[in-house]
């Protein structure tokens, strides 16, 4: 009799292995045969994985097509199997593999699309703290605030892309066709996102205010990130960069350490 | 509104139908408290640190019971128990409180490759000395008990020396876990293996049998023959219902959930499913009565 450990083996690589050729003897195969009952679970390990992806991906399923993005999916498994219960964490490395498939061509794009979308699913299992409000500036002296370190919400995230991918994720939401045409050298998008229970917010900010938004997640206190990017942009207006995290909901206090 | 809240009686989900907290389905759920006794949750959809799921059942579970059922713990591995795994899952055991916790009697994983399916375990002696160790670890981990579900299962293992039901008794009995009895499951592997659904509701031990689960099935041609493959994705079927009615009657009233996990329907399909569960629990009793 095979040890249960050398069972789960041999039944796992007829499950995972390119086809299934079952040991015989392992499965009792009256009426179907071995390799039809393991097929089963092969059809449930891929759908399965296809499923998450585009659970984690719909807008770029949207872009590439159903049948395309299964395709994907499935190539993308090979080299990113599951390794955990949970499959939220195969879906990391995307962006990544199709930035090294797509390369430079006419379809890069997806790879930032895909970067955005995983911000967006990566933000929605940050911790539930409340956002910092501006009341942190009344009870400080004026002359304290340069000294300020703010921290980025533990659910917001900065995307950058030399492609529209903002307006390609918003004509991309909703069930309904997209008339909108997006124009792929319309410019590039510095992006804050933020996930919060009911909404997914996705803001433009301009070069220097995405610069300043960065440092301050990198821990520089408020009046040298000021100061970089005044140096980056002579018209970065600090008050209203200010005003539009605290909008957003974008910040909150340094964890301690 | 809900009336079946009983926050100073934790261990016990009430005797009656309850819903799978899906999120399509979470705004509704808080907004509109749909008339059922509780709530079951996947416990891998609130994984994190925090999340957005999160804050949806934090906000189900101030008007209903929870239950977290877990899908991808991989229980019967022969792989290392992963303990991170476990540790997110005590984390959101923690803040959530749930009046019950369950797992499957099933494998997913080896050499730490995921198949992320609920794969039958092989019912021999090994197997099962194996799952009652591990049970008993993941309930020391955890400081409670939790519930086992059996499976849908398509194949059988040429080396198996006990029935599945006599594993799953045996394994209540040594481990102390409860048993999450799935009669679609039960009615879908009597068919796909050739036994008697009935004596298999005889072999589980009463005491153990702590919730049920009901779901919709999907017959698939198979080598010329019709296998019922567990598809979650219809309504509860004539012959499920009726061997629901026979369970209800031998081992009493059961907290009892509707799962519908593709192809989901509108919140009041999915609570009329409810309703139908508690009107034949009701009548399997008072028949029995």
């Amino acid at each position: 009799m095979l040890p249960l450990r050398e069972l789960q083996r041999r039944f796992a690589a007829s499950l995972f292995g390119e086809q299934i050729v079952p040991d015989a003897g392992l499965l009792r195969s009256t009426g179907i045969s071995a390799a039809l009952r393991i097929a089963i679970h092969a059809n449930n390990w891929r759908q399965g994985y296809r499923e998450a992806m585009a659970l984690m991906y719909p807008v770029l399923q949207r872009l590439v097509g159903g049948e395309y993005f299964v395709g994907l999916a499935d190539d993308y498994r090979l080299l990113q199997p599951s390794r955990r219960g949970d499959l939220h964490h195969v879906g990391a490395g995307f962006p990544g593999f199709l930035r090294h498939r797509f390369d430079a061509g006419e379809y890069a794009y997806l790879a930032d699309i895909a970067a955005l979308e995983w911000a967006v699913e990566d933000a929605r299992r940050a911790a539930l703290v409340e956002a910092l409000t501006a009341d942190v500036l009344r009870d400080l002296a004026p002359d304290a605030y340069a000294d300020l370190r703010l921290a980025l919400h533990p659910a917001a995230r900065l995307v950058q892309s030399p492609f529209p991918i903002r307006r390609i994720w918003f004509a991309n939401q909703s069930a309904a066709e997209s008339v909108d045409t997006v124009r792929l050298d319309a410019g590039g998008d510095a992006l804050l996102v933020r996930v919060l229970p009911t909404e997914v917010a996705v803001a433009a900010l301009d070069e220097a205010g995405f610069r300043f938004v960065e440092e301050l997640g990198q821990g520089v206190s408020l009046g040298d990130a000021a100061e970089h990017a005044l140096e980056h942009d002579a018209s970065f207006d600090l008050g209203a960069a200010v005003r539009r995290l605290f909008a957003l909901r974008a910040l909150a206090v340094e964890p301690a350490t | 509104m809900n009336d079946n809240v009983q926050p100073d009686s934790p261990g016990n989900l009430p005797p009656r139908a309850g819903i799978g907290l899906r999120a399509q389905h979470h705004a509704a759920v808080a907004d509109e408290r749909p008339p059922v006794a509780w709530l079951e949750a996947h416990s891998e959809n609130y994984f994190g640190a925090g999340s957005q799921s999160l804050h949806w059942l934090l906000r189900a579970r101030e008007h209903y019971p929870i239950s977290l059922h877990g899908v991808g713990l991989s229980l019967g591995s022969t792989d290392p128990l992963d303990q991170e795994h476990i540790a997110e899952w005590r984390r959101l055991i923690e803040r959530v409180e749930p009046v019950a916790i369950s797992e499957h009697l099933c494998w997913s994983s080896v050499d730490g490759r995921h198949s992320n399916d609920l794969l039958p375990m092989p019912y021999t002696a090994e197997a099962l000395r194996h799952m009652i160790a591990r049970v008993s670890q993941v309930q020391e981990i955890l400081g409670r008990r939790i519930l086992i579900e059996n499976l849908s299962s398509y194949l059988q293992f040429e080396q198996e020396e006990m029935p599945e039901w006599t594993f799953l008794a045996e394994l209540a009995r040594a481990s102390g876990c409860g048993v999450l009895l799935d009669v679609n499951n039960i009615y879908v592997n009597a068919h796909n293996h050739g036994f008697d659904a009935t004596e298999y509701l005889r072999a589980v031990p009463r005491a153990a049998v702590g919730e049920i689960h009901l779901a919709g099935h999907t017959p698939r041609v198979l080598g010329g023959r019709t296998v019922l493959v567990d598809t979650h994705s219809a309504p509860v079927c004539a012959a499920v219902w009726k061997l629901y009615a026979q369970a209800i009657a031998h081992f009493g009233a059961q907290p009892t959930l509707i799962e519908w996990d593709a192809d989901i329907p509108a919140l009041d399909v999915l609570v009329a499913e409810a309703q139908r569960a508690d009107q034949i629990a009701g009548d399997a009793l008072a028949a029995a009565a």
